[in-house]
């Protein structure tokens, strides 16, 4: 399929516990295990997940900011884990990131002018003379004013410097942005505004968007397609619609109860007992059997894989798709 | 930076230590034009001229006598003074432009690349350290000759452990920011980040570090010329007290007296200033 864009195939995140004098490795904290997604041209892939399950993790091991153990990210046909470090530096540019916190993510002695340029010099997008006009026209993008150029990013709230971190992430001229929490810093009104903002850039430019979230209302509305994370693994995964309105994996269920609402009140809300589990022990089986309503003897024992219950529906929960099938 | 200097001189401390440190440095640059003028017109300067005839003459404040008293050999003690100056931030600006590239460098080196660089670093840095300062200026000043130089390359290549330390510190918090991630996720170089990103906003420390370097060079150039390592046939501040001490049981007071506020005033300005400098940059304090 020519439309795909990002392709991630069995994508293993290990981090080492040392222990001891001569720090020996004990054993591994596995923050992202066996994940596979495909993003599409132009789409917006949603990740959920609570805190903990690996989100922010996956988002850097994309960046290639951490190290990953196994796996394949496919870009362009080619795997970004196996090529020289000349090449990936041609591609990173059009691979680009909006991190969570505004505060922290925009270097404090900077101005905005070189902020939003320096990229787009650095990988000889524009000419050094040009980058007024460039950043100018950035700015007008994002919605901010021209006036700005010559300000630092501490004179700004946080939903500005969101802007300007996006602004920034565009100068590079990207295909895809990965967007960790890019909007859960923000107050909702402002969540409103550059979730908008994303979306109408999308369309301008033609971007595909990993968006990652712990907030599926925010997920839902801004992605097209919907993965699940739970424990570093994905539990579900389909087209929006059919995640947000036919959840079959309880614990899409239950995330999806959570979400509280004006207009009906939810009154059988599914409440999850206990913890995530730890990734460095995670549990045997289905990593969701501890706390599933549904768990049988069988989930304890047999570990789950994604079956496709439904048209692009994968699901790893082989109880409740056989139900569904029914 | 305008921000801090406005700081600075609206505090009355910051205003003070500002005022003396340029009194210094004008009498330092006054200094080092004479020591100049003298050497292009090869003749024996006029603070280096003994007269025997006028040997420790107290104090006189009538206008064309010596000012400040002379000493055994009839030299003028206050011109000896200026250029004591001149040597002593000879010794603190020449130190520290030694010793704060190499602590910078290994400081940035080492915090940002961790790892067996920062080890080898750490190793570096604790080794030197662990031997006496003093020792090795001997040392270095047995190899090199005594004189300005064997000042210059000794505590020059000691001190720079203490702002390595500093750097490295900062370094190792500022790789961490998300500012940082973002930079790696632009696709940059490690040089570009290190040196773009992170040391613009860690340079403050330099600024701090070298009022801190300042003042303790000078002390240390002090005391090693005191105890007579260092400075020869030139007025430096130790070298004058050392010739004066012999007097001043039969109460040649004045070399003594004159010389030790010269060095009291340099240092305390100096250090006020670090002290400030460091409140005013210091986030957790603002």
């Amino acid at each position: 399929m020519k439309n795909e864009t990002l392709k991630i195939e069995d994508l293993r995140v290990y981090f080492p516990v040392k222990q001891g004098l001569f720090a020996k490795t004990v054993n591994y904290v596995k923050a992202v295990d066996g994940l596979s997604l495909t993003l599409k041209k132009n789409q917006t892939l949603g990740v959920v997940g609570e805190s903990g399950c690996g989100k922010s993790t996956l988002a850097r091991a994309i960046m290639l900011l951490e190290k990953s153990h196994t796996g394949k990210i496919i870009y362009n046909d080619q795997n970004l884990l196996k090529i020289s470090s000349g090449q990936l530096k041609k591609i990173r540019k059009n691979i680009q990131m909006v991190f969570q916190d505004p505060f922290s993510s925009l270097n404090p002695g900077m101005t905005i002018l070189d902020l939003v340029t320096e990229a787009a010099i650095f990988h000889k997008l524009i000419k050094k003379e040009n980058k007024v006009s460039y950043a100018e026209s950035l700015l007008e993008n994002v919605g901010l004013s021209k006036k700005i150029l010559h300000r630092y990013p501490h004179e700004f709230s946080g939903g500005q410097r969101q802007r300007i971190s996006i602004a920034r992430a565009l100068s590079a001229n990207p295909e895809v942005i990965i967007c960790d929490e890019a909007v859960s810093a923000l107050d909702v009104s402002v969540q409103a505004q550059v979730i908008n903002l994303l979306a109408d850039l999308r369309e301008k430019h033609q971007l595909s968007y990993i968006f990652i979230s712990h907030d599926i209302s925010v997920i839902a509305h801004i992605s097209d397609y919907i993965a699940v994370m739970y424990a570093g693994q994905i539990v579900e995964q389909g087209p929006k619609d059919t995640i947000i309105n036919f959840p079959i994996h309880p614990y899409t269920q239950a995330l999806i109860s959570a979400v509280p609402s004006i207009e009906n009140d939810i009154k059988d809300r599914i409440t999850l007992n206990g913890e995530v589990p730890s990734p460095t022990n995670p549990p045997s089986g289905c990593r969701f059997h501890t706390r599933c309503q549904y768990a049988e003897e069988s989930c304890k024992t047999n570990v789950p894989s994604l079956k496709e219950v439904a048209e692009g529906h994968l699901v790893a929960c082989p109880i409740k798709a056989g139900i569904s099938q029914l | 930076m305008n921000a801090a200097i406005k700081k600075i001189l609206r505090n009355p401390v910051g205003l003070f230590s500002i005022i003396i440190i340029s009194i210094y440095t004008i009498v330092a640059v006054y200094g080092e034009c004479v020591y100049r003028y003298n050497k292009i017109k090869d003749q024996t300067p006029s603070y280096q001229e003994t007269n025997l005839d006028n040997i420790y003459h107290s104090p006189s404040y009538k206008p064309g006598d010596n000012f400040l008293g002379t000493d055994g050999l009839g030299r003028s003690v206050f011109p000896r003074i200026i250029q004591g100056t001149r040597i002593a931030f000879h010794v603190g600006i020449i130190t520290s432009l030694i010793a704060i590239p190499i602590g910078v460098l290994l400081g940035c080196l080492g915090g940002y690349y961790g790892g067996k660089m920062d080890a080898i670093i750490v190793w570096l840095y604790s080794s030197v350290s662990a031997m006496p300062g003093l020792l090795f200026i001997l040392a270095i000043s047995m190899v090199v000759g005594k004189g300005l130089l064997g000042i210059y390359v000794g505590i020059g290549f000691t001190t720079w452990v203490g702002v390595c330390r500093y750097i490295r510190a900062e370094v190792i918090k500022h790789k961490n920011r998300q500012y940082v991630k973002a930079a790696r996720a632009l696709g940059y170089s490690d040089t570009r980040i290190l040196f773009r990103h992170i040391l613009p906003n860690i340079s403050h420390i330099i600024i701090i570090v070298f009022s801190i370097r300042f003042p303790a060079a000078i002390a240390t150039e002090v005391f090693i010329s005191f105890i007579g390592i260092g400075v020869e046939n030139e007025p430096s501040w130790g070298v004058m007290i050392a010739n004066a001490r012999t007097r001043l049981w039969e109460g040649i007071w004045w070399e003594m007296t004159f010389v030790t506020i010269a060095i009291f005033l340099i240092i305390l300005a100096f250090n006020l200033l670090g002290d400030l400098l460091r409140d005013i940059f210091d986030p957790r304090l603002n």
